[in-house]
This record gives C-alpha cells, structure tokens and sequence, in this order.
C-alpha cells in the first residue's frame, strides 16, 4: 500500500461504520446529535493515530504472543489522555459521552487497525492509516448525528433547522432510531457501490 | 407484461390455493373492512373519509414510487398497500394531521414493507411497525382520549381500558356493553367498532381467507388470563368481558394477529401463537404504562413467530428410515 493509497482508503473504502462495520457500539450510541458524533469521531481519531503510531514503532520489540495485551495498554495510555484533556478543556461535550470516552480502549477500529495495518507496516504509512480511517469515522459519527439531531430534535449543533411548528420526530434520537438510520445509508452506499461497479461491497 | 404478474408466485408447499391471486385476497379483505369502515365514517364523518382517503392515497403513491425506484415482485397492482392503508388509518385518531398520516405511511411502506423485500418478507406487521413508532414519536398526537374530549356521545369520553387502569375495576359500571360493543368508545376511528369489526371477521373465516385458529384462541388466550386476574383481584381489573370489548382485541384477533406474512402456517402453531397473543394484551393491558397494548402484543408475537413455525406436522415415513 502506498502512502496515497493510505490515506484515502478510510475515507470510501475502507469507510468505518459504514464499510468495516466496527465500532457499531459508539456509532449507535454517541450520535443523537451531531456535535457528540464529530466530537467522539475527534477523541478516537486521536487516538487511532498516536496509537497507529506507537504500535508501528514498537512492532519489532512487541513478542507476538502478547501483542494484545501491549497494544491494549498503549491504546488505554492515549485514551486516558484523551479523557483529561476533554475534561479540562471540553468539560460539557464530555459529561455529554460520559462512558464512551474511556470505552474508546475496547473500540474495535482502533484494535483492528492496530493488529491489521499498524504491526506490519513502517510509521509514516501507519500515521497515514489511523489519520484517514480516524477522519472517515468523524465524518461517519458527525453525518449520521446530524440526520438524527434534525430529524428527531429539529436541530443543527444547536441551531434551529425548522420554524416552531415542527415537531420532532422523537424516535430518531432514540436506540432504535440510530439502527434504522445506520442501516439505511449502509444500503444505500452499498446500492452506490454496486451502481459503479465497485467490489468491495460488505454483504 | 403478462396479466399474470400482479400473482406473487411462490412454488414450495405449504399455502393455500385458490386460484385468486394475492390482489384477490387483499379485495376480500378491503371487504371485510368495509362493514366498520362504514361505520366509522357514520360516527365521525368527513374526519374518517380523510384519513381513510389519505392514507391509501400516500401509500399506494408511495408504493408506485418504491417499485418505480427499486423493481420487486411485490407489484403495487396487488393492493397490499392498500390494506395495510386502511388498516393504519383505522389505529388513527380522528383528529390525526395530514403529516403524521404521511410519515405514518411512509415508515410503513418504505420501511416496513419495501425495505425488507415487500408482502411475504416482512417480519413484523408494517401497519403496527409504522404505528409503534408513531406512537413513541408523538405520544400526545395519537392520545385518543384527548382527541375525543370535545365530543359527546353520551357515554363517558375516555378510552374505557385507560379508565379501568386508573380508578380499578369497578370503573367498568360507567359503560354499557351494548354501547362498547356498537363502537360508542373512545378509540381510534376503526379499531374500537367491535361488531363491525367481528362482522368483517366472520366474514373472512367464511369466505376462507383466514382459518378460525387464531382469532378464536386469541379471544380465549384473553378471556382466560382476564379471568385469572380478576379472580386475583377483582378490585383493580374489570370482568374478562369488558376487556374483550373494550380497545382493539376484537380487531387484532381477526386482521392484526391472522396476516399472512407474520403469522404461522400450520395448525399447532397458529393454536399457540393465537393463545399467547390474547394473554400476552391481557398482561400489558394490565401491568404496563401503555394503555392499548394491541400494537406492542402484535409486534412481540409476531417475533416469535419463526421460532413457533418450527412445530410442523410430521412427514409420513421419515420416522421408519431413522428407526431402521
């Protein structure tokens, strides 16, 4: 893979949630607006790279019959910065996803990431990788909040898409709203796909 | 196009045949509607022909669109939609604005219906899918007793279940089984017509459309858990009659509960299926927050149906071979 290849691969396709369908738990959870999702999206782009990255350097020191274990513990290193800048600096954003900041550690992408791309490859490819499938995951969580947010609360980060007549349509921002909407651009991307003759359709 | 593609075609047993086609079978059930459709625009007039007109007018539209998108087998000229319609805009109240019946039929078309691959594929009923979230969505805009509350029929104006739950059993006395059973209730405008409704029910058990199973030990699977609560407790539930009259029981038993698609295929299981149905309206008439449980009790034995439709009656000669 070239350095070109890595960066555009995490923004069509190799797109997560959408493509690598990972990560599901935050991509259903955080994004009842779209404010959660970009920032949720940011805090695990943060981490993908400086993790990627880490993980890359170290690949030849790790033993493999641990790689979890230390790729676990680098993750959980960045994470728990994460989550000290967030509370210093974004202190109502993170009272907002609560539990989902430290849960990034579990986060499938970031793992998977790490154990498929970041142990085999050289740095700067690595860095390449967690920046573009970090940026697809912001963008994901940030689109698939706002269809949310404007559906179901009529609002656009804060802003009032619709005059005062409009009632929201409530079921959106719940649990299964986010299934329904999830599910929906999966197909329809996937409909895209196969329109343009593409082969990498997750079936 | 042949005039014989509107027929959904399915070769493997077991289904009934009759030669009518599916846009036959859904006429017979337009029928069958018909006696409490008329009822329902004699007691709430032109409020009943709008949301009967509406709601078949964006849903049929919305199917022509859908196959116009996305070409299935499940053909717009077979009047599924049309029902499922008629049915959706009988869980209305009377006062339902124009843009909760789109939605209403959008969700159920496009996402009931077309999205998992039209009648025949659906795992759940897309009328009550559609409703359910209408109802979690706007909770205040499908409240039939705040709907009614200007209207005076002469009979107490709230929904007869919703009374019994707050002020106990002895609430039943206010309402006349006569006037419960001619529709004179606080419901949506079809579903509470209990005689039309059972009319239209009998009609389709004897035109052969549905069989007896479900409806009968729906109304039994009813009566029975009723009876056990109110000998319980007669204090806080009403006597098994009242509740068997009273909300939509009569009219999930005969169309929600026997759709072909999300109901069972074989005998045994419609039995059970039936039975679990009506006590399951009866548990959450009686223990949960939602006043008219039909829709949820639907939803949830309509889930168990592909585990129940795995009782099948035995293949003749199989047992000989494993024997031997």
């Amino acid at each position: 893979m070239t350095l070109k290849q890595a960066l555009v691969h995490g923004l069509w396709e190799d797109l997560p949630p959408f493509r690598l369908v990972l990560g599901l738990c935050p991509a259903l959870a955080v994004t009842s607006s779209a404010e959660n999702g970009l920032g949720m999206g940011l805090a695990a782009t943060f981490v993908l790279v400086f993790s990627n990255m880490f993980i890359s350097v170290l690949r030849k020191v790790i033993p493999d019959k641990v790689r979890i274990g230390s790729f676990i513990v680098v993750i959980a290193t960045l994470v728990v910065l994460v989550e000290m800048i967030m509370k210093a600096y974004f202190f109502p954003l993170s009272q907002q996803l609560g539990i989902f900041i430290p849960l990034i550690v579990v986060n499938c992408i970031i793992l998977g990431r790490a154990e498929a791309f970041a142990s085999r490859n050289p740095v700067l490819l690595s860095m390449a990788d967690g920046l573009s499938v970090g940026i697809g995951f912001t963008i994901s969580l940030a689109v698939l909040g706002s269809i949310r947010e404007i559906l179901g609360a009529g609002t656009w980060f804060g802003w009032q898409v619709f005059g005062a007549s409009f009632e929201p349509f409530e079921f959106m921002v719940k649990a299964p709203g986010a299934f329904i909407c999830l599910g929906i651009i999966l197909g329809l991307m996937n409909a895209y796909s196969r329109m343009r003759g593409e082969t990498f359709i997750q079936t | 196009m042949s005039p014989m593609s509107d027929k959904l075609n399915v070769a493997s047993s077991p289904h009934w045949r009759d030669g009518s086609g599916l846009a036959g079978t859904q006429k017979l059930w337009l029928l069958a509607l018909l006696p409490a459709m008329v009822a329902s625009v004699w007691l709430f007039g032109s409020h009943s022909l709008r949301i009967l007109g509406l709601a078949v007018a964006f849903s049929v539209l919305l199917d022509a669109l859908a196959n116009k998108l996305i070409p299935s087998k499940d053909k717009t000229t077979n009047w599924s939609s049309v029902t499922l319609a008629v049915i959706l805009a009988f869980l209305m109240p009377y006062d339902a604005p124009w843009w909760l019946i789109l939605v209403g039929c959008f969700i159920m078309i496009v996402v009931g219906k077309k999205l998992f691959g039209g009648m025949g594929a659906y795992p759940v009923h897309p009328a009550l899918l559609s409703y359910a979230m209408l109802l979690v969505s706007w909770p205040s805009r499908l409240d039939y007793t705040a709907s009614l509350v200007s209207l005076d029929w002469g009979v107490k104006m709230v929904e007869p279940v919703r009374l019994v739950k707050t002020l106990g059993g002895s609430a039943e006395q206010v309402f006349y089984w006569q006037d419960l059973l001619l529709g004179k209730q606080v419901a949506g405008i079809g579903n509470g017509l209990v005689l039309y409704l059972l009319l239209g029910g009998l009609l389709l058990i004897l035109i052969k459309q549905i069989t007896w199973h479900i409806p009968v030990t729906f109304i039994i699977g009813n009566f029975l858990m009723a009876t056990i609560l109110y000998l319980v407790d007669p204090g806080q539930f009403a006597s098994p009659l009242f509740y068997l009259l009273s909300g939509g029981t009569v009219f999930a038993a005969f169309f929600l509960a026997t759709e072909y698609t999300t109901s069972p295929v074989n005998p045994v299981p419609m039995l059970i299926y039936g039975f679990l149905g009506g006590a399951l309206l009866m548990i959450i008439r009686a223990f949960s927050n939602y006043t008219d449980g039909v829709v949820f009790t639907i939803l949830l034995i309509n889930l168990c149906n592909p585990l129940l439709d795995r009782i099948r009656p035995k293949i003749y000669g199989l047992e000989v071979a494993s024997h031997a």
